[in-house]
């Protein structure tokens, strides 16, 4: 360790805070530097002169009396349960929670209005016209079916998966005389 | 109480723990603030917004330091706080020919000490990075790291800091702190 190098540690050196290996380079070199070790020896004097000076003008001095009382009296007034209402639990998160919250929330609604928007349809209730067969309703069935294939080719087997659609008209009727509804089924073109 | 219970009692706002804080930590932080700001009476407003603000924000402590330090953190934001307000204010010459002079309150022999310390004097001449350093340094005996951490800002920035403060102190008060030509002074570093 050089003279340089000992004053930039100087103050680690001082705390006791230098590793080991500093440390014992810090003292090596100490032996060998008169000019270190009387600048050393300097500091650690002033450090203490100062800390008693720092005690010697601070010790007679003490926080007044009604200081304390006033943080006491406004810590009553302002924080204490006495004062607290009954929404006193809930608190305003940081203006980044909130942020992060409300870009949340539409980020939900987004998601939620794209999945309402690409539903498949759904089986559809149509009242039939008043009449005789009131209480009947036509009602259209969609049904997927998955079908599965196998066929060999060469020395490999070929498999495919294709999708058909129904579609399944029925109509519900309610009461004593009805008659049944015809039911129509339509085959689509696999999807 | 020792300062787990202290901390959450402050955390439930019970009156007894914000009792025990300004009874262990007020005389403490307020000779800090004296050292800091140079004015006892503007110390007294900064350590009763400091244990304000302490006990308001009690919830947020999360043990990483003493609570002492925690608090003395509040103190250095609120006076630097201070201490820009103060710079800000604009001097309207007309209000202040209109103003009544204010009644000189006697100083207490405190303060009177306080103020008339050489080393308050040569405090108040350095800027308050310098300032602030010094005290944590020698008044709430911080080791290096634990300053940078305090300050938030490097080791090699409170060295600096404390090399020029040093200096600037040594210049201040060449009677009080002039150790260059003491004799009876041992080589401590050799011991």
């Amino acid at each position: 360790m050089n003279c340089r190098r000992f004053q930039h540690r100087i103050e680690d050196y001082l705390d006791g805070t230098l590793s080991s290996r500093k440390q014992a380079a810090a003292e090596q070199h100490l032996e060998g530097c008169a000019a270190c070790r009387q600048a050393a020896r300097r500091r650690q004097q002033l450090g203490r002169r100062l800390e008693q000076e720092f005690r010697r003008c601070t010790e007679s001095l003490t926080l007044p009396p009604e200081v304390r009382q006033r943080v006491l009296q406004r810590s009553v007034e302002q924080f204490l349960p006495e004062r607290q209402h009954f929404w006193s639990g809930f608190s305003w998160p940081r203006p980044a929670w909130r942020l992060a919250l409300a870009g949340s929330a539409i980020a939900a609604l987004i998601l939620v209005a794209a999945w309402l928007r690409f539903q498949p349809p759904s089986p559809r209730m149509v009242p039939r016209p008043s009449g005789p067969e009131q209480a009947a309703v036509s009602i259209d069935l969609l049904l997927v079916t998955p079908e599965y294939t196998f066929r060999p080719e060469g020395a490999c087997v070929i498999d495919a998966l294709v999708y058909h659609t129904n579609v399944v008209k029925a109509a519900l009727t309610a009461g004593l005389d009805h008659k049944p509804a015809p039911i129509e089924q339509e085959r689509k073109l696999p999807l | 109480m020792d300062e787990e219970q202290l901390v959450l009692g402050l955390k439930r706002r019970d009156s007894a723990a914000v009792e025990a804080l300004v009874a262990s930590c007020g005389d403490r932080l307020f000779r800090s603030a004296c050292l800091l700001c140079g004015d006892p009476t503007e110390a007294q407003d900064l350590v009763q917004d400091t244990l304000l603000e302490t006990i308001r924000s009690a919830h947020r402590f999360q043990g990483r330091s003493s609570l002492y330090t925690w608090l003395h953190a509040i103190l250095l934001n609120l006076a630097r706080h201070h201490h820009r307000k103060r710079r800000r204010l604009v001097y309207d010459e007309q209000a202040a020919q209109q103003e009544v002079a204010p009644m000189e309150e006697t100083p207490s022999p405190a303060d009177a000490t306080l103020s008339s310390s050489a080393l308050a004097h040569a405090l108040g001449q350095l800027s308050g990075p310098h300032r602030e350093v010094l005290i944590l340094r020698f008044y709430e005996n911080m080791k290096v790291r634990e300053i940078a951490t305090h300050l938030g800002i490097s080791k090699g920035t409170v060295k600096s800091r404390l090399h020029y403060a040093l200096a600037e102190m040594q210049r201040l008060l060449p009677n009080e702190m002039n150790l260059f030509g003491a004799a009876d002074t041992k080589e401590i570093v050799e011991q």
